[in-house]
């Protein structure tokens, strides 16, 4: 599948005092990641827009596994890799990559859940997503 | 095996336009719960001084993080910490958070010990291993 790119920089916000980035702020950067993704696959709906009505849903972080290999820096140059890794009737996997440059910083996979925004209910994903995303493959 | 808990609650800061506790926030709530932990098994070293004297930083190496029912506003959750298997390089650490009875999200998190300067591998230093060992059993 494409991949998708989301470029950022680490900032002051994103480093601790061991003089690196935090680890949580690498799971900062890979919801950007996604979400600038979905805005990619679906152009015509916004998150809040996707959440509204009686069939809106939302979309659940269920687990990450991450694996961190090599330490971000204040001012590094960040770019998120994202594709789908796997689609479900009512999940999917993403895979991410933290690089700087060539440097692979980290390595993530996210397992997504739709629910139902009213009921929270577990949901089909949508067939303008599921559609979207067999046209990136 | 000995259980570290420690007490927090959701705050308004820990929630997201969902209504619900962001994904990131566990990783901060668990960071919360190793370093009380930490801190609880060798007094005589906290991280600053850890840093200053040996030159070691503790970074993460790895987190799966499994997210089981979501967390809300005002709840009082409760961070359950105990070590897990404790090598030369690098130790496991088994998290849960719980509200009450329920399981909200489970972790496993791997940590190692750097150089501050050079960021290399270092050995978990001596009375560390001691303590942390202990606390595994």
């Amino acid at each position: 599948m494409k991949e998708f790119l989301y470029k950022t920089r680490a900032y002051f916000s994103d480093t601790d005092a061991g003089g690196i980035v935090y680890h949580a702020s690498y799971i900062d950067w890979a919801e950007h990641g996604r979400t600038e993704m979905l805005r990619e696959m679906v152009p015509d709906k916004t998150q809040s827009e996707l959440a509204e009505g009686d069939d809106g849903i939302l979309i659940l972080v269920r687990s990450i596994k991450i694996e961190y290999h090599k330490p971000g820096y204040l001012d590094d140059a960040i770019t998120v890799h994202t594709s789908i890794e796997e689609m479900r009737r009512l999940s999917c996997t993403a895979r991410q990559i933290v690089m700087r440059g060539d440097d692979v910083l980290a390595d993530l996979k996210v397992g997504l859940a739709f629910v139902n925004a009213k009921t929270k209910r577990p949901a089909m994903i949508p067939d303008f997503i599921k559609q979207a995303y067999e046209e990136e493959l | 095996m000995r259980e570290f808990r420690l007490k927090d609650r959701v705050y308004f800061s820990d929630t997201d336009a969902g209504g619900i506790a962001y994904h990131r926030s566990y990783f901060d709530w668990a960071e919360h719960g190793r370093t009380e932990m930490l801190r609880e098994a060798v007094p005589s070293h906290q991280q600053s001084a850890l840093a200053e004297k040996d030159g070691i930083l503790t970074v993460i190496k790895s987190i799966e993080i499994h997210y089981r029912m979501p967390a809300f506003l005002d709840d009082e959750i409760e961070i359950i910490t105990s070590m897990g298997k404790v090598q030369r390089f690098s130790c496991m650490i088994n998290q849960r958070i719980v509200r009450g009875s329920e399981v909200l999200a489970d972790l496993v998190v791997k940590a190692a010990f750097i150089d501050r300067e050079t960021k290399h591998p270092v050995p978990i230093p001596e009375d560390f291993l001691a303590a942390l060992s202990e606390e595994g059993k």
